[in-house]
Protein backbone atom coordinates (compact mmCIF):
# COMPACT_ATOMS: atom_id res chain seq x y z
CA UNK A 1 0.00 0.00 0.00
CA UNK A 2 1.33 3.35 -0.52
CA UNK A 3 -1.65 5.73 0.60
CA UNK A 4 -3.80 5.24 3.43
CA UNK A 5 -6.97 8.00 3.54
CA UNK A 6 -7.08 10.04 7.06
CA UNK A 7 -9.39 12.42 6.13
CA UNK A 8 -11.84 11.74 2.91
CA UNK A 9 -13.67 15.05 3.16
CA UNK A 10 -17.11 15.51 1.33
CA UNK A 11 -16.46 13.27 -1.30
CA UNK A 12 -13.20 12.10 -2.54
CA UNK A 13 -13.03 9.64 -5.22
CA UNK A 14 -10.60 7.51 -7.79
CA UNK A 15 -10.85 9.13 -11.50
CA UNK A 16 -9.42 7.94 -14.66
CA UNK A 17 -10.25 7.58 -17.97
CA UNK A 18 -13.44 8.04 -18.54
CA UNK A 19 -15.78 4.55 -19.24
CA UNK A 20 -16.72 4.93 -23.07
CA UNK A 21 -19.53 2.99 -24.89
CA UNK A 22 -21.86 1.71 -22.47
CA UNK A 23 -24.46 4.80 -22.44
CA UNK A 24 -26.73 2.24 -24.12
CA UNK A 25 -26.93 0.33 -20.95
CA UNK A 26 -27.66 3.06 -18.88
CA UNK A 27 -24.29 3.73 -17.69
CA UNK A 28 -22.69 7.09 -18.31
CA UNK A 29 -18.81 7.90 -19.05
CA UNK A 30 -17.60 8.73 -15.07
CA UNK A 31 -14.14 9.83 -15.35
CA UNK A 32 -12.73 13.23 -13.73
CA UNK A 33 -15.29 16.27 -13.71
CA UNK A 34 -12.27 18.39 -14.62
CA UNK A 35 -10.00 16.34 -16.96
CA UNK A 36 -7.88 18.81 -18.15
CA UNK A 37 -6.89 19.63 -14.20
CA UNK A 38 -6.12 15.66 -13.65
CA UNK A 39 -4.06 15.32 -16.81
CA UNK A 40 -1.84 18.81 -15.81
CA UNK A 41 -1.31 16.76 -12.57
CA UNK A 42 -0.36 13.38 -13.79
CA UNK A 43 2.33 15.61 -16.41
CA UNK A 44 3.81 16.85 -13.93
CA UNK A 45 5.02 13.10 -12.42
CA UNK A 46 5.39 12.02 -16.69
CA UNK A 47 1.86 9.39 -16.06
CA UNK A 48 -0.59 9.18 -19.16
CA UNK A 49 -2.33 12.47 -18.97
CA UNK A 50 -5.87 10.42 -17.96
CA UNK A 51 -3.81 7.96 -15.22
CA UNK A 52 -5.96 7.35 -11.93
CA UNK A 53 -5.51 10.18 -9.79
CA UNK A 54 -7.95 11.43 -6.65
CA UNK A 55 -10.74 13.83 -6.83
CA UNK A 56 -11.12 15.90 -3.69
CA UNK A 57 -14.22 18.05 -3.62
CA UNK A 58 -14.72 21.26 -1.95
CA UNK A 59 -13.76 20.55 1.47
CA UNK A 60 -10.25 18.86 1.00
CA UNK A 61 -8.85 15.45 2.41
CA UNK A 62 -5.56 14.51 4.32
CA UNK A 63 -3.67 10.85 3.48
CA UNK A 64 -0.73 9.19 4.74
CA UNK A 65 2.21 8.03 3.24
CA UNK A 66 3.48 4.49 3.04
CA UNK A 67 5.86 4.44 0.36
CA UNK A 68 8.50 7.43 -1.33
CA UNK A 69 7.23 8.50 -4.20
CA UNK A 70 6.29 11.86 -6.08
CA UNK A 71 2.58 13.47 -5.93
CA UNK A 72 1.18 16.92 -7.84
CA UNK A 73 -2.12 18.54 -7.17
CA UNK A 74 -3.89 20.53 -9.29
CA UNK A 75 -7.39 22.16 -10.05
CA UNK A 76 -9.69 24.04 -7.24
CA UNK A 77 -7.36 26.79 -5.76
CA UNK A 78 -6.19 24.81 -2.44
CA UNK A 79 -3.68 25.12 0.06
CA UNK A 80 -0.86 22.20 0.06
CA UNK A 81 0.83 20.77 3.01
CA UNK A 82 3.13 17.71 3.22
CA UNK A 83 3.74 17.47 7.46
CA UNK A 84 2.25 20.66 8.07
CA UNK A 85 4.66 22.59 5.93
CA UNK A 86 2.78 24.84 2.76
CA UNK A 87 3.87 23.56 -0.91
CA UNK A 88 2.63 24.51 -4.12
CA UNK A 89 -0.12 23.77 -6.23
CA UNK A 90 1.22 22.77 -9.74
CA UNK A 91 5.03 21.01 -8.45
CA UNK A 92 6.03 17.92 -8.40
CA UNK A 93 6.17 17.26 -4.58
CA UNK A 94 8.53 14.04 -3.38
CA UNK A 95 6.86 12.35 -0.24
CA UNK A 96 8.39 9.45 1.96
CA UNK A 97 6.64 7.11 3.61
CA UNK A 98 4.85 8.57 6.98
CA UNK A 99 4.72 11.69 5.55
CA UNK A 100 1.03 13.24 5.70
CA UNK A 101 0.03 14.92 2.93
CA UNK A 102 -3.12 17.63 3.19
CA UNK A 103 -5.45 19.12 1.02
CA UNK A 104 -7.04 22.66 1.89
CA UNK A 105 -10.60 23.74 1.12
CA UNK A 106 -10.98 25.16 -1.79
CA UNK A 107 -11.04 28.46 -1.97
CA UNK A 108 -12.52 29.12 -6.02
CA UNK A 109 -13.03 26.19 -8.22
CA UNK A 110 -14.84 22.84 -6.64
CA UNK A 111 -12.47 19.82 -7.42
CA UNK A 112 -8.60 19.59 -7.01
CA UNK A 113 -7.02 16.57 -8.46
CA UNK A 114 -4.03 14.33 -6.65
CA UNK A 115 -1.79 12.31 -9.01
CA UNK A 116 0.98 10.28 -7.60
CA UNK A 117 3.70 8.22 -9.95
CA UNK A 118 3.14 5.62 -11.47
CA UNK A 119 -0.94 6.58 -10.90
CA UNK A 120 -3.24 4.79 -8.22
CA UNK A 121 -4.67 1.41 -8.92
CA UNK A 122 -8.78 0.99 -9.05
CA UNK A 123 -11.25 -1.42 -9.47
CA UNK A 124 -11.44 -1.89 -13.95
CA UNK A 125 -14.62 -2.45 -14.66
CA UNK A 126 -15.98 -2.30 -18.24
CA UNK A 127 -12.86 -1.20 -19.06
CA UNK A 128 -12.04 1.68 -16.56
CA UNK A 129 -11.16 2.08 -13.25
CA UNK A 130 -13.02 5.74 -12.75
CA UNK A 131 -15.79 5.90 -9.91
CA UNK A 132 -19.42 5.77 -10.33
CA UNK A 133 -20.78 5.63 -7.25
CA UNK A 134 -24.43 5.16 -7.81
CA UNK A 135 -24.11 1.83 -9.85
CA UNK A 136 -20.77 1.02 -7.34
CA UNK A 137 -18.76 1.18 -10.53
CA UNK A 138 -14.70 1.50 -10.55
CA UNK A 139 -12.36 3.06 -8.06
CA UNK A 140 -12.07 1.49 -4.27
CA UNK A 141 -15.30 -0.87 -4.21
CA UNK A 142 -17.07 1.78 -6.16
CA UNK A 143 -17.64 4.22 -3.72
CA UNK A 144 -16.24 7.57 -2.12
CA UNK A 145 -13.20 6.87 -0.06
CA UNK A 146 -13.50 6.78 3.44
CA UNK A 147 -11.14 6.85 6.22
CA UNK A 148 -8.70 4.12 6.80
CA UNK A 149 -8.98 2.95 3.05
CA UNK A 150 -5.51 2.33 1.63
CA UNK A 151 -4.26 3.24 -1.91
CA UNK A 152 -1.92 1.22 -3.91
CA UNK A 153 0.14 3.05 -6.35
CA UNK A 154 3.28 1.90 -8.03
CA UNK A 155 6.50 2.55 -5.98
CA UNK A 156 8.71 5.00 -7.72
CA UNK A 157 11.25 7.37 -8.60
CA UNK A 158 11.50 10.91 -9.80
CA UNK A 159 8.92 13.53 -11.37
CA UNK A 160 8.68 14.16 -15.37
CA UNK A 161 9.03 18.51 -14.35
CA UNK A 162 9.41 20.36 -11.56
CA UNK A 163 6.14 22.39 -12.22
CA UNK A 164 3.90 23.74 -14.40
CA UNK A 165 5.06 27.06 -16.06
CA UNK A 166 2.96 29.94 -15.26
CA UNK A 167 0.76 30.14 -18.30
CA UNK A 168 -0.42 26.69 -18.17
CA UNK A 169 -1.75 27.54 -14.83
CA UNK A 170 -5.92 27.93 -15.31
CA UNK A 171 -6.72 31.29 -13.91
CA UNK A 172 -9.02 32.22 -10.79
CA UNK A 173 -11.67 33.53 -12.81
CA UNK A 174 -15.22 33.29 -10.85
CA UNK A 175 -17.69 33.70 -13.51
CA UNK A 176 -17.48 31.58 -16.05
CA UNK A 177 -18.23 31.51 -19.41
CA UNK A 178 -19.72 28.50 -21.36
CA UNK A 179 -19.63 27.85 -24.90
CA UNK A 180 -22.66 26.15 -26.44
CA UNK A 181 -24.39 25.11 -29.33
CA UNK A 182 -28.31 25.98 -28.79
CA UNK A 183 -30.92 23.58 -29.97
CA UNK A 184 -32.84 26.14 -31.90
CA UNK A 185 -30.15 26.60 -34.95
CA UNK A 186 -30.09 30.69 -34.83
CA UNK A 187 -28.35 30.38 -31.80
CA UNK A 188 -30.53 32.48 -29.62
CA UNK A 189 -32.86 31.74 -26.64
CA UNK A 190 -33.25 32.68 -23.14
CA UNK A 191 -30.45 30.53 -21.75
CA UNK A 192 -28.47 32.95 -23.81
CA UNK A 193 -29.60 35.93 -22.57
CA UNK A 194 -28.89 36.01 -18.91
CA UNK A 195 -26.31 35.48 -16.42
CA UNK A 196 -26.80 32.38 -14.15
CA UNK A 197 -25.73 31.54 -10.78
CA UNK A 198 -24.86 28.11 -9.68
CA UNK A 199 -27.25 27.00 -7.25
CA UNK A 200 -26.74 24.50 -3.93
CA UNK A 201 -27.85 21.62 -5.81
CA UNK A 202 -24.97 21.07 -7.76
CA UNK A 203 -22.62 17.43 -7.81
CA UNK A 204 -21.13 15.07 -10.49
CA UNK A 205 -24.58 14.74 -12.18
CA UNK A 206 -25.49 17.60 -12.94
CA UNK A 207 -25.54 21.94 -11.35
CA UNK A 208 -29.00 23.43 -11.06
CA UNK A 209 -28.65 27.07 -12.45
CA UNK A 210 -30.76 29.77 -10.62
CA UNK A 211 -31.98 32.93 -12.45
CA UNK A 212 -35.15 34.78 -13.88
CA UNK A 213 -36.63 31.23 -14.71
CA UNK A 214 -37.22 30.14 -18.35
CA UNK A 215 -41.05 30.54 -19.32
CA UNK A 216 -42.70 28.24 -21.15
CA UNK A 217 -41.39 25.29 -20.33
CA UNK A 218 -44.04 23.25 -18.85
CA UNK A 219 -44.61 21.43 -22.01
CA UNK A 220 -45.59 18.04 -20.59
CA UNK A 221 -43.27 14.74 -20.66
CA UNK A 222 -41.36 14.60 -23.99
CA UNK A 223 -40.45 11.06 -25.03
CA UNK A 224 -37.06 10.26 -23.08
CA UNK A 225 -34.00 10.95 -25.20
CA UNK A 226 -30.04 10.67 -25.23
CA UNK A 227 -28.35 13.44 -23.24
CA UNK A 228 -24.78 13.31 -22.78
CA UNK A 229 -22.70 15.30 -19.93
CA UNK A 230 -22.68 19.54 -21.37
CA UNK A 231 -26.59 19.16 -21.79
CA UNK A 232 -28.30 21.74 -20.28
CA UNK A 233 -32.32 20.40 -19.73
CA UNK A 234 -35.28 22.66 -18.73
CA UNK A 235 -37.46 21.12 -16.43
CA UNK A 236 -41.19 22.42 -15.86
CA UNK A 237 -40.42 24.76 -13.36
CA UNK A 238 -38.10 26.71 -15.81
CA UNK A 239 -34.81 26.32 -13.64
CA UNK A 240 -31.96 24.77 -16.10
CA UNK A 241 -30.05 22.17 -15.32
CA UNK A 242 -26.34 21.75 -16.37
CA UNK A 243 -25.38 18.14 -16.74
CA UNK A 244 -21.89 16.77 -16.12
CA UNK A 245 -19.47 13.55 -15.70
CA UNK A 246 -22.27 11.58 -14.05
CA UNK A 247 -25.10 12.42 -16.32
CA UNK A 248 -27.95 10.03 -16.38
CA UNK A 249 -28.32 8.77 -19.95
CA UNK A 250 -31.70 9.54 -21.24
CA UNK A 251 -33.75 12.38 -20.03
CA UNK A 252 -37.25 13.44 -20.83
CA UNK A 253 -37.32 17.48 -20.05
CA UNK A 254 -36.50 20.23 -22.84
CA UNK A 255 -33.36 20.71 -23.77
CA UNK A 256 -32.29 24.32 -24.89
CA UNK A 257 -28.14 23.74 -25.17
CA UNK A 258 -25.10 21.44 -25.59
CA UNK A 259 -21.98 22.78 -24.10
CA UNK A 260 -19.05 22.49 -26.66
CA UNK A 261 -16.82 19.36 -26.05
CA UNK A 262 -13.66 22.40 -25.90
CA UNK A 263 -15.40 23.85 -22.39
CA UNK A 264 -16.96 20.67 -20.79
CA UNK A 265 -13.62 20.73 -18.26
CA UNK A 266 -14.72 23.88 -16.62
CA UNK A 267 -18.46 22.10 -15.71
CA UNK A 268 -16.02 20.15 -13.02
CA UNK A 269 -14.82 23.59 -11.62
CA UNK A 270 -18.03 25.25 -11.21
CA UNK A 271 -19.41 25.63 -7.26
CA UNK A 272 -22.17 26.92 -5.82
CA UNK A 273 -22.45 31.01 -6.17
CA UNK A 274 -20.48 31.28 -9.72
CA UNK A 275 -22.00 33.11 -11.98
CA UNK A 276 -22.10 31.44 -15.26
CA UNK A 277 -23.10 32.70 -19.13
CA UNK A 278 -24.07 30.53 -22.02
CA UNK A 279 -22.02 31.98 -25.57
CA UNK A 280 -23.93 30.75 -28.53
CA UNK A 281 -21.77 28.82 -31.14
CA UNK A 282 -22.71 26.93 -34.18
CA UNK A 283 -21.22 22.81 -34.39
CA UNK A 284 -18.98 24.32 -37.20
CA UNK A 285 -17.44 26.94 -34.86
CA UNK A 286 -17.51 24.40 -31.84
CA UNK A 287 -14.73 22.23 -33.33
CA UNK A 288 -12.72 25.28 -34.48
CA UNK A 289 -12.97 26.57 -30.56
CA UNK A 290 -11.72 22.88 -30.02
CA UNK A 291 -8.59 22.86 -32.43
CA UNK A 292 -8.13 26.31 -30.97
CA UNK A 293 -7.45 25.47 -27.34
CA UNK A 294 -5.80 21.78 -28.31
CA UNK A 295 -3.28 23.82 -30.34
CA UNK A 296 -2.57 26.10 -26.92
CA UNK A 297 -2.23 23.10 -24.53
CA UNK A 298 -0.23 21.54 -27.48
CA UNK A 299 3.44 22.39 -26.33
CA UNK A 300 2.79 21.07 -22.66
CA UNK A 301 0.12 18.57 -23.29
CA UNK A 302 1.26 17.42 -26.25
CA UNK A 303 -1.50 14.86 -27.46
CA UNK A 304 -4.04 16.09 -25.43
CA UNK A 305 -7.06 15.76 -27.62
CA UNK A 306 -8.74 12.58 -25.29
CA UNK A 307 -8.51 15.06 -22.82
CA UNK A 308 -11.13 17.20 -23.67
CA UNK A 309 -14.09 14.85 -24.12
CA UNK B 1 -38.55 10.40 -41.83
CA UNK B 2 -36.73 13.27 -40.68
CA UNK B 3 -33.11 13.83 -41.65
CA UNK B 4 -30.87 13.16 -38.96
CA UNK B 5 -29.55 16.50 -37.45
CA UNK B 6 -26.96 18.06 -35.78
CA UNK B 7 -27.14 19.31 -32.15
CA UNK B 8 -23.67 20.22 -31.13
CA UNK B 9 -19.78 20.06 -32.69
CA UNK B 10 -19.66 15.86 -31.77
CA UNK B 11 -23.63 14.85 -31.25
CA UNK B 12 -25.76 13.83 -34.00
CA UNK B 13 -29.27 12.76 -33.36
CA UNK B 14 -32.14 11.23 -35.63
CA UNK B 15 -35.89 10.18 -35.22
CA UNK B 16 -37.18 7.29 -36.44
CA UNK B 17 -40.48 5.42 -36.79
CA UNK B 18 -40.57 2.76 -34.69
CA UNK B 19 -38.26 1.63 -31.72
CA UNK B 20 -37.16 -1.14 -33.68
CA UNK B 21 -36.06 0.55 -36.37
CA UNK B 22 -34.07 2.87 -34.44
CA UNK B 23 -32.08 -0.08 -32.54
CA UNK B 24 -31.71 -1.93 -36.02
CA UNK B 25 -29.88 1.25 -36.71
CA UNK B 26 -27.87 1.42 -33.55
CA UNK B 27 -26.90 -1.96 -33.50
CA UNK B 28 -25.31 -1.94 -36.96
CA UNK B 29 -23.67 1.28 -36.28
CA UNK B 30 -21.99 -0.23 -32.78
CA UNK B 31 -20.55 -3.36 -35.20
CA UNK B 32 -19.50 -1.22 -37.70
CA UNK B 33 -17.29 0.47 -34.70
CA UNK B 34 -15.57 4.25 -34.66
CA UNK B 35 -18.33 5.79 -32.79
CA UNK B 36 -17.87 7.00 -28.84
CA UNK B 37 -21.32 6.40 -27.85
CA UNK B 38 -24.28 4.98 -30.30
CA UNK B 39 -27.50 5.44 -27.73
CA UNK B 40 -31.22 5.02 -28.41
CA UNK B 41 -34.14 6.75 -26.80
CA UNK B 42 -37.85 6.61 -27.33
CA UNK B 43 -37.96 6.23 -31.34
CA UNK B 44 -34.38 8.35 -31.04
CA UNK B 45 -30.80 7.36 -31.64
CA UNK B 46 -28.02 9.62 -30.83
CA UNK B 47 -24.07 9.18 -31.87
CA UNK B 48 -21.43 10.86 -29.97
CA UNK B 49 -18.57 11.12 -32.67
CA UNK B 50 -14.57 12.31 -32.41
CA UNK B 51 -15.39 15.42 -34.43
CA UNK B 52 -11.31 15.77 -34.39
CA UNK B 53 -11.33 12.86 -36.60
CA UNK B 54 -14.54 12.48 -38.03
CA UNK B 55 -16.62 15.39 -40.14
CA UNK B 56 -20.20 15.89 -39.34
CA UNK B 57 -21.46 14.91 -42.81
CA UNK B 58 -19.79 11.46 -42.49
CA UNK B 59 -22.37 10.73 -39.37
CA UNK B 60 -25.30 12.28 -41.03
CA UNK B 61 -24.39 10.25 -44.19
CA UNK B 62 -24.08 7.27 -42.24
CA UNK B 63 -27.08 7.21 -40.57
CA UNK B 64 -29.14 8.30 -43.67
CA UNK B 65 -27.57 5.43 -45.69
CA UNK B 66 -28.79 2.84 -42.69
CA UNK B 67 -32.22 4.42 -42.43
CA UNK B 68 -32.96 3.83 -46.48
CA UNK B 69 -32.38 0.34 -45.34
CA UNK B 70 -35.31 -1.40 -43.96
CA UNK B 71 -34.72 -2.56 -40.57
CA UNK B 72 -33.72 -6.45 -40.58
CA UNK B 73 -36.10 -8.56 -38.99
CA UNK B 74 -34.58 -10.10 -36.04
CA UNK B 75 -35.91 -13.77 -35.14
CA UNK B 76 -38.83 -13.39 -32.33
CA UNK B 77 -36.78 -14.34 -29.72
CA UNK B 78 -38.33 -16.16 -26.65
CA UNK B 79 -40.33 -14.65 -23.82
CA UNK B 80 -38.32 -13.76 -20.52
CA UNK B 81 -40.34 -15.44 -17.13
CA UNK B 82 -39.61 -12.57 -14.67
CA UNK B 83 -40.47 -14.56 -11.29
CA UNK B 84 -42.08 -11.34 -9.13
CA UNK B 85 -43.64 -11.34 -5.69
CA UNK B 86 -46.60 -8.93 -5.48
CA UNK B 87 -46.60 -8.47 -1.73
CA UNK B 88 -47.36 -5.02 0.24
CA UNK B 89 -44.11 -6.37 2.69
CA UNK B 90 -41.48 -5.65 0.07
CA UNK B 91 -43.51 -3.17 -2.53
CA UNK B 92 -44.79 -0.16 -0.94
CA UNK B 93 -46.66 1.09 -3.22
CA UNK B 94 -48.83 -1.92 -3.95
CA UNK B 95 -51.92 -1.33 -1.71
CA UNK B 96 -51.72 2.35 -2.59
CA UNK B 97 -51.72 1.57 -6.08
CA UNK B 98 -55.08 -0.82 -5.97
CA UNK B 99 -56.72 1.62 -3.83
CA UNK B 100 -56.36 4.38 -6.34
CA UNK B 101 -57.99 1.85 -9.42
CA UNK B 102 -60.13 0.72 -6.80
CA UNK B 103 -59.54 -3.08 -7.45
CA UNK B 104 -57.81 -5.52 -5.15
CA UNK B 105 -54.73 -6.92 -5.28
CA UNK B 106 -55.13 -10.44 -6.94
CA UNK B 107 -57.45 -8.42 -9.86
CA UNK B 108 -53.71 -6.26 -10.27
CA UNK B 109 -51.35 -9.61 -10.55
CA UNK B 110 -53.99 -10.82 -12.93
CA UNK B 111 -53.56 -7.42 -14.97
CA UNK B 112 -49.85 -7.21 -15.32
CA UNK B 113 -49.20 -11.52 -15.56
CA UNK B 114 -51.94 -11.89 -18.21
CA UNK B 115 -49.77 -10.25 -20.86
CA UNK B 116 -46.70 -10.45 -22.84
CA UNK B 117 -45.08 -7.06 -22.38
CA UNK B 118 -41.74 -6.14 -23.78
CA UNK B 119 -38.52 -4.39 -23.03
CA UNK B 120 -38.60 -0.97 -24.66
CA UNK B 121 -35.72 0.56 -23.40
CA UNK B 122 -32.23 0.88 -20.83
CA UNK B 123 -31.35 3.66 -19.58
CA UNK B 124 -31.93 6.66 -16.76
CA UNK B 125 -29.88 4.73 -14.83
CA UNK B 126 -27.72 1.92 -14.93
CA UNK B 127 -29.85 -1.03 -15.18
CA UNK B 128 -32.98 0.40 -15.04
CA UNK B 129 -35.46 -1.66 -17.40
CA UNK B 130 -38.72 0.41 -19.56
CA UNK B 131 -41.01 -1.97 -20.52
CA UNK B 132 -44.02 -1.18 -22.10
CA UNK B 133 -47.21 -3.51 -22.62
CA UNK B 134 -49.02 -2.22 -19.72
CA UNK B 135 -52.37 -3.36 -19.79
CA UNK B 136 -54.16 0.10 -19.99
CA UNK B 137 -56.46 0.20 -16.88
CA UNK B 138 -53.09 0.15 -14.79
CA UNK B 139 -52.07 3.71 -15.86
CA UNK B 140 -51.00 5.66 -12.57
CA UNK B 141 -49.21 9.18 -12.66
CA UNK B 142 -45.24 8.92 -10.87
CA UNK B 143 -45.34 10.12 -7.23
CA UNK B 144 -44.69 13.73 -6.85
CA UNK B 145 -41.76 13.58 -5.03
CA UNK B 146 -39.45 10.86 -5.88
CA UNK B 147 -38.16 8.30 -3.71
CA UNK B 148 -34.38 9.16 -1.69
CA UNK B 149 -33.93 4.99 -2.69
CA UNK B 150 -35.88 2.18 -4.54
CA UNK B 151 -34.24 -1.01 -3.68
CA UNK B 152 -32.66 -3.30 -5.98
CA UNK B 153 -35.19 -5.54 -7.94
CA UNK B 154 -38.26 -3.49 -7.73
CA UNK B 155 -40.93 -3.76 -10.57
CA UNK B 156 -42.85 -0.02 -10.82
CA UNK B 157 -45.60 0.90 -13.05
CA UNK B 158 -45.82 4.57 -14.06
CA UNK B 159 -48.00 5.90 -17.26
CA UNK B 160 -48.30 3.16 -20.13
CA UNK B 161 -45.18 1.32 -18.81
CA UNK B 162 -43.37 -1.21 -16.14
CA UNK B 163 -39.79 -0.16 -14.97
CA UNK B 164 -37.73 -2.24 -12.99
CA UNK B 165 -34.57 -0.97 -10.75
CA UNK B 166 -32.10 -3.62 -11.41
CA UNK B 167 -29.87 -1.45 -8.39
CA UNK B 168 -30.93 0.27 -5.90
CA UNK B 169 -31.94 4.33 -7.18
CA UNK B 170 -33.34 7.44 -6.14
CA UNK B 171 -37.28 7.06 -8.27
CA UNK B 172 -40.32 8.09 -8.54
CA UNK B 173 -42.66 5.46 -10.21
CA UNK B 174 -45.21 3.20 -8.03
CA UNK B 175 -43.16 0.24 -6.74
CA UNK B 176 -45.91 -2.92 -6.48
CA UNK B 177 -43.61 -5.70 -6.63
CA UNK B 178 -40.05 -7.39 -6.40
CA UNK B 179 -37.98 -9.77 -8.47
CA UNK B 180 -35.36 -11.81 -7.05
CA UNK B 181 -33.26 -12.11 -10.27
CA UNK B 182 -30.02 -10.06 -10.60
CA UNK B 183 -30.82 -7.84 -13.94
CA UNK B 184 -27.45 -5.87 -14.27
CA UNK B 185 -24.42 -7.45 -13.00
CA UNK B 186 -21.10 -4.66 -13.68
CA UNK B 187 -18.81 -8.14 -13.52
CA UNK B 188 -20.10 -9.60 -16.88
CA UNK B 189 -20.41 -8.40 -20.33
CA UNK B 190 -22.93 -7.04 -21.32
CA UNK B 191 -23.90 -6.30 -17.42
CA UNK B 192 -27.28 -6.13 -18.58
CA UNK B 193 -29.82 -9.16 -18.57
CA UNK B 194 -32.37 -7.98 -20.83
CA UNK B 195 -32.09 -6.15 -24.06
CA UNK B 196 -34.32 -3.83 -25.87
CA UNK B 197 -37.18 -5.69 -28.25
CA UNK B 198 -36.81 -8.88 -25.40
CA UNK B 199 -40.00 -10.18 -25.04
CA UNK B 200 -40.70 -10.54 -21.23
CA UNK B 201 -43.35 -12.42 -19.12
CA UNK B 202 -43.90 -11.65 -15.35
CA UNK B 203 -44.82 -14.57 -12.93
CA UNK B 204 -46.11 -14.13 -9.20
CA UNK B 205 -44.34 -15.68 -6.51
CA UNK B 206 -45.12 -15.97 -3.57
CA UNK B 207 -42.73 -14.60 -0.60
CA UNK B 208 -41.51 -17.46 0.55
CA UNK B 209 -40.13 -18.38 -3.13
CA UNK B 210 -38.85 -14.65 -3.31
CA UNK B 211 -36.55 -15.48 -0.58
CA UNK B 212 -35.88 -18.81 -1.51
CA UNK B 213 -34.58 -17.53 -4.72
CA UNK B 214 -32.86 -14.70 -2.98
CA UNK B 215 -30.35 -17.39 -1.26
CA UNK B 216 -27.31 -17.36 -3.30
Amino acid sequence: MSLHVLKPGLQTTIQGEPRRGFRQLGIPAAGPADPLSLALANRLLGNPFLANGLEVTLSGARFGVDVRTVVAVTGADVDVAVNREARGMHEAIEVRAGDELAIGGAKSGARSYVAVCGGIAGDTMLGSASTYIPAGLGGHGGRALLKGDELACAASASAADASTPQRYRPGREIGAALRACSVDSDGSGPLFEQQWQVSSRADRMGIQLDGKPIAGMDTGRLPSVPVFPGCVQCPPDGAPFLLSVDAQTTGGYARLAQVIRADRHVIGQLRPGDSLRFLPRTPAEAVAELRTKIDYWAEWLPGCEAVFY
Amino acid sequence: MKPARLLSDDLVEMEFPSQAFAEAVASRMREEGGWLEVVTGIDTLTVQFDCLQTEPDQVLERLSSLSREAPEQGQRQEAFELPVCYSPDIAPDLESVCQHLNIDVDALIRLHTATEHEVRLLGFAPGFVYIDGLDSSLNVPRHEIPRQSVPAGSVAIAGSQTGIYSLASPGGWQVIGRTPVALFDPAVSPPNLLQPGRPIRFRPISVDEYEALMRP
